[in-house]
């Protein structure tokens, strides 16, 4: 069964001296077809109606503006009130003087020259739930002011009074192993060494998230100087910004190895005396480490940003990339993440009959120095040496840093990766096939836990634009990070440990229809 | 002399210029002489306009853009402010361009961005707005930028012309030859015919169907744009047209495409 969109947009403007008032709408309806996991589970793959509402009052120098989204989808229980809602968007007052314009209210920054990959545009938070492959920006509440003290240069100042968190449509929580909490007692001997064996008892998984304060303390600070001339643009930002992904906050609790009550009794049932008390005298008095308690923080962090463009001939070429300075002042704790620098390098051209094709190359890289990939060498399988599971430093160490990397994607010590965007105009830009690929190399990871083969986003899309601002799509979302397990011969595409291989479950094939209206009435 | 005209002027003025020249100190000649006059015809300072530009396909199917159009001349060209108004789906989209000695310095600000980006040139024979009209024609072009050629007087539409021929020196430029039609009584250009540079044929014919005098300058308010390949028709529409108007340099700066 194929969907169908509605999109309706619609505008409205009275009319007194400078004043103009502008109503708009852009409206979308999609199906997707499931092509790996056959269900609708999460707004990715639901059908899903999505309505923009925008209203914009202009009156000399003080613009309003106000938009809203209401969203309905139906997900795998057929309920369409289990995902409909209103969310806001771009809500703003905008004063604009000689050379200043003053903002306040929810407001979306864009920073950044490259296409897509974006290092230094870290402000608004990002919604992962509607599309999942490509993430939306949700608005910011802020106050902003832009200065242009001449042709050559502007300068942005951005004050975010509290933090506001990024949508996921995955839970943190899922991610930490149920066993950190368990506890270990003896229930009984091991076949090949006739030692006492271990058996996992399982307890509360007791996760918390530790919300930030609604209060100063969790304010953000930006600020932005750009320099425009013909021959190049350059810009420099910093942000005092708060980590996106969670760091685990660990209690552990020291606890005494039990040991199975059937087992006892089989000890001194089946074993001589000397035997049973020398068995028991092995296990009576263990002592171990095991979780009691995980509590997930935004930590903060330093970003300090840069990019410039410039066109030689007709090719657009461009440099962008941010340091991320995290609480890790010395880079070397396991409890916290280490500082990252994420850059992008990128040209494009347009050509073919007409110029009408468009061809847009970037190279993207992360690195991350001291990256930890060692941790699978160190504990074999994952899981630490029994030995040393009453030492409290090394258990430590052992959850930390099973944790630390991973909830920040943090997966290698480089990536390298390339991206493409492509399109194609046909019949006068009626017919318009677009291919966007990514595809990313991991290097410097803990091969004892697998061996990676890269990561590949491919979202190929064909619009139809009979004209009157209604398009019809019909494209795909794909995700595939193909991998190895330590130990086998068999080549897998759905490494969810990467952002990319994550996504995989949610392959899917859509059609979508857009329609946009706007109408603007003049004062005289 | 370093008067520069430009087919942007047919958006903006509506005035047809690009077509030609030679170099006038190595070689006049009738040719030279008549695109001269033309060249010398009284131009606005700045211009503001309400432009529709009306796209129709060989089945009749219409597609429409409308647009602000602003410009004003400064001493490396006319500098232009573009904002898409209609339709809804790209209103909204900004244009700056920059008049520079070398290539101009083009913006755009996209609001679904919500940011403007320097943007590279879309080659010298891709379409604007999907129309008929080449980025080249609305290039600022040098009188040296051609050489010319005289060829006939003729009679057209009840009215006598001068035709000359003018050839790119510039080898990237789409066209191989331009036949311009330049009327007698006023030296203006009302009927342009452009020539494919790898084989020689006629690609478009563009007409001046309407023109309005306004202080002494020739200011079209209709024209169109044939392509004979495409089976292709362009018309644009110059409404609540205004010059030297004073319209502020701070029009034509970032901030303004970033407002």
């Amino acid at each position: 069964m194929f969907l169908f969109i509605l999109v309706v947009k619609a505008q409205l403007r009275s009319n007194s001296g400078d004043f103009e008032i502008e109503l708009s709408g852009d409206h979308y309806f999609q199906y997707h077809l499931p092509t790996s996991e056959n269900n609708y589970n999460t707004l990715i793959k639901a059908p899903k109606w999505i309505n923009e509402l925008g209203l914009e009052v202009n009156h000399q120098n003080i613009e309003l503006v106000s938009k809203w989204e209401l969203r309905g989808a139906m997900d795998e229980t057929g309920n369409w009130q289990d995902m409909s809602g209103i969310r806001i968007k771009e809500n703003y007052l905008k004063i604009n003087n000689d050379k200043v314009s003053w903002s306040f209210g929810f407001q979306d920054y864009a920073w950044g020259v490259a296409d897509d990959l974006n290092p230094t545009n870290n402000l608004n938070p990002k919604d992962y739930e509607i599309k999942g492959f490509e993430t939306e920006e949700i608005s910011i509440f802020s106050a902003a002011f832009k200065y242009y003290p001449n042709d050559k240069w502007s300068f942005q100042g951005i004050f975010v009074p509290f933090e506001q968190s990024d949508v996921y449509f995955w839970k943190y929580e899922d991610f930490i192993p149920d066993e950190f909490f368990y506890e270990n007692q003896f229930s009984g001997l091991n076949n090949e060494n006739n030692q006492p064996q271990l058996e996992a008892i399982s307890q509360v998984k007791n996760v918390k998230i530790r919300n930030l304060e609604f209060s100063p303390k969790s304010s953000l600070g930006a600020f932005k100087a750009n320099y425009y001339s013909s021959g190049l643009d350059f810009s420099f930002s910093y942000i005092y910004d708060i980590d996106p992904y969670y760091t685990p906050d660990i209690t552990l609790d020291r606890y005494a190895v039990k040991i199975d009550s059937d087992f006892k009794n089989w000890i001194f049932d089946n074993l001589s005396e000397t035997k049973a008390n020398s068995l028991m005298s092995q296990m009576d008095g263990n002592k171990s480490y095991k979780v009691s308690e995980i509590n997930l923080e935004r930590n903060r962090i330093h970003r300090f940003g840069f990019d410039a463009k410039t066109i030689i001939d007709r090719y657009g070429i461009w440099l962008e990339a941010c340091y991320s300075l995290t609480e890790d002042n010395g880079n070397d704790s396991y409890k916290v993440r280490n500082h990252d620098l994420a850059y992008t390098l990128g040209f494009d051209f347009f050509y073919g009959p007409n110029q009408r094709f468009y061809f847009n190359l970037q190279y993207a890289g992360k690195w991350i120095p001291k990256f930890d990939d060692d941790f699978f060498t160190i504990y074999k399988n994952g899981i630490p040496d029994r030995n040393l599971m009453d030492n409290e430093p090394y258990m430590e160490e052992y959850y930390y840093r099973s944790l630390v990397q991973p909830f920040g994607i943090h997966t290698e010590g480089y990536t390298h990766s390339i991206s493409t965007s492509m399109d194609f105009s046909f019949f006068n830009s009626t017919l318009k096939p677009t291919i966007n690929a990514y595809y990313s190399i991991p290097v410097n990871y803990d091969k004892m836990e697998k061996k990676r083969y890269g990561s590949l986003l491919l979202l190929p899309e064909l619009q139809y634009s009979p004209g009157h601002s209604l398009h019809l799509y019909l494209g795909a979302n794909l995700a595939y990070s193909w991998f190895k397990p330590y130990g086998s011969d068999k080549v897998r595409s759905d490494d969810t440990t990467d952002l990319i291989g994550f996504l995989n479950s949610y392959n899917n094939i859509y059609f979508k229809i857009s329609y946009a209206w706007k109408h603007k009435m003049k004062g005289p | 002399m370093k008067n520069k005209k430009t087919m942007f002027r047919m958006l903006v003025c509506f005035l047809i210029t690009v077509i030609t020249v030679g170099n006038l100190y190595a070689q006049p000649n009738k040719g030279y002489e008549i695109m001269k006059k033309y060249d010398e015809l009284k131009e606005p300072k700045d211009s503001y306009s309400e432009g529709r530009l009306v796209l129709e396909n060989k089945k009749g199917n219409v597609k429409k853009r409308e647009m602000l159009v602003y410009s004003k001349k400064q001493a490396a060209g006319y500098d232009s402010f573009f904002e898409i108004t209609k339709p809804a789906d790209v209103a909204g989209m900004r244009f700056l361009t920059i008049a520079q000695k070398g290539d101009d310095d083009q913006r755009m600000y996209l609001p679904a961005f919500g940011k403007s980006r320097k943007i590279s040139g879309s080659g010298k024979d891709g379409k604007f707005l999907g129309s008929d009209l080449y980025f080249y024609d609305l290039e600022d072009h040098d009188l040296e930028d051609f050489t010319y050629k005289y060829i006939k007087e003729d009679e057209w539409d009840g009215k006598a012309y001068y035709v000359v021929e003018s050839y790119p020196v510039d080898k990237d430029a789409p066209y191989s030859k331009l036949t311009n039609w330049v009327r007698k009584d006023d030296y203006y250009v009302y009927k342009i015919e452009m020539y494919d540079k790898k084989q020689g044929r006629l690609i478009k014919t563009s007409f001046i169907n309407e023109i309005e005098i306004i202080d002494g300058i020739i200011t079209p308010l209709e024209m169109e744009i044939i392509n004979h390949l495409d089976n292709h028709k362009t018309m644009y529409y110059q409404g609540a047209y205004k010059i030297n108007v004073g319209i502020d340099d701070d029009v034509f700066t970032v901030q303004n495409l970033e407002k």
